[in-house]
């Protein structure tokens, strides 16, 4: 650490992840980094969307704080979010990163990766962890869903069988299978039940 | 706090997890009657004299089976996601306390205190998911195999050969396995499977 960069950029970092025990190895892990105040916080009022704070938070609690900041108090400069999700789903990542999230990490990273996302965030920089990122070039790798492959997905994970599905989403039965051979092809399942497991781990559906 | 307990109560953290571990140690210096260090969980040996230690799942069952018949601290896992069947495996292997990342720092002390008393403790996420799982059959571990098998992308005659058992025989277990689960089918049976957290 450069101590010249130290002494000019403190950097404000409120933790308010869902978790108690997440929050305090956060808080912790954040304290003893150089250069960083860091204020522990359960409470989520309107200060925490101050632009010059990182915000450290949980999947949840990050996207509220974003989207209250596009209902209440778009056209300031955008929070600073920083979010340690408990899993990876790629679903939540996209999502959140979307919405405009700079930093994304899991609760499982090395301490030094929470640190560096947090400084990174706080340069108004876009960071993920290195598990995050491998794990998105992975999926990224494979074609996206379309919609209507995502809404078969879907129920087929609720456990639906192929008439049902085209039944609920008022479509021909060889359709469904059309979209469901183009859904295990996508997802490189092997199967209906592989597809349904994939899908749940990566927070697809 | 009972005050016959005046002694210092020892609690090693050998979480795998940094971050958990950081929060558990965070958590147990605020209290005046818990002197608690961080260890690594290579063996029993490094936990030292240590009344309580707090691991993971699979390192409080390597734990467990390493240190039979020896003495060893009282064990209480931290576990950020189980399957339904984990904490009735690691109590079974004699761990005392099972917790979740979510659980309060109230829970945590309950769980470290009652442990170093020798009682059990669950915490309010584990209890609840245990209660679920009573409320169905629950699968045998040959049952369980195979679901994960099935999850795992595998045909009947891939699972057959994988577990060196008959065609026949998978399809005894497939069926059984969506009668406990209610499933009517392979596809429903895996819906129902990872939303209950069986696979």
């Amino acid at each position: 650490m450069n101590a010249a960069n130290a002494v000019a950029a403190r950097l404000r970092v409120i933790v308010m992840h869902r978790d108690a025990i997440v929050a305090a190895g956060l808080a912790t892990t954040l304290s003893e980094a150089a250069g960083l105040d860091v204020v522990w916080s359960a409470e989520r009022g309107a200060s925490t969307l101050a632009h010059d704070t990182v915000i450290v938070s949980d999947q949840k609690g990050g996207l509220e704080i974003l989207a209250r900041w596009t209902r209440d108090f778009a056209g300031t400069p955008r929070p600073k979010v920083l979010i340690v999700a408990d899993e990876l789903a790629e679903g939540d990542v996209r999502e959140a990163l979307r919405l405009g999230v700079l930093g994304y990490s899991t609760v499982d990273t090395p301490l030094e990766e929470i640190v560096d996302c947090t400084r990174a965030v706080g340069r108004g920089a876009r960071y993920l962890g290195e598990r995050v990122s491998r794990v998105m070039q992975a999926w990224s790798a494979s074609e996206a869903l379309t919609t209507r492959e995502t809404d078969v997905l879907t129920l087929l994970a609720r456990g639906l069988c192929n008439k049902s599905i085209a039944h609920e989403l008022n479509i021909a039965i060889a359709t469904v299978k059309t979209h469901l051979s183009s859904v295990l092809a996508k997802l490189a399942a092997d199967s209906r039940c592989h597809a349904v497991a994939l899908a749940a781990r990566r927070g697809l559906v | 706090m009972t005050s016959h307990l005046n002694s210092t109560l020892r609690v090693a953290v050998a979480h795998h997890e940094p971050l958990i571990a950081a929060g558990i140690v965070q958590m147990l210096s605020e209290q005046a009657d818990i002197h608690v260090r961080s260890a690594a969980a290579c063996t029993t040996l490094c936990l030292g004299d240590a009344d309580v230690a707090i691991v993971g799942h699979q390192t409080a069952l390597r734990l467990m089976e390493a240190s039979r018949n020896q003495p060893h601290p009282a064990l209480v896992v931290m576990s950020r996601e189980f399957h339904e069947g984990d904490p009735r495996v690691a109590l079974r292997a004699g761990v005392r306390g099972y917790l979740t990342t979510r659980c309060p720092a109230t829970e945590l002390l309950d769980a470290v205190r009652s442990a170093a008393q020798g009682r059990s403790f669950l915490s309010r996420a584990t209890a609840e998911r245990i209660a679920d799982s009573l409320a169905h059959d629950a699968l045998t571990a040959r049952e369980m195999v195979v679901l994960r098998s099935i999850s795992a992308g595998l045909c009947n005659k891939s699972i057959a050969s994988e577990l060196g058992m008959a065609v026949g025989t998978v399809k005894t277990h497939v069926r059984s396995i969506l009668g406990k689960l209610d499933a009517t089918t392979r596809t429903e049976a895996m819906a129902i499977a990872m939303q209950r957290h069986l696979v």
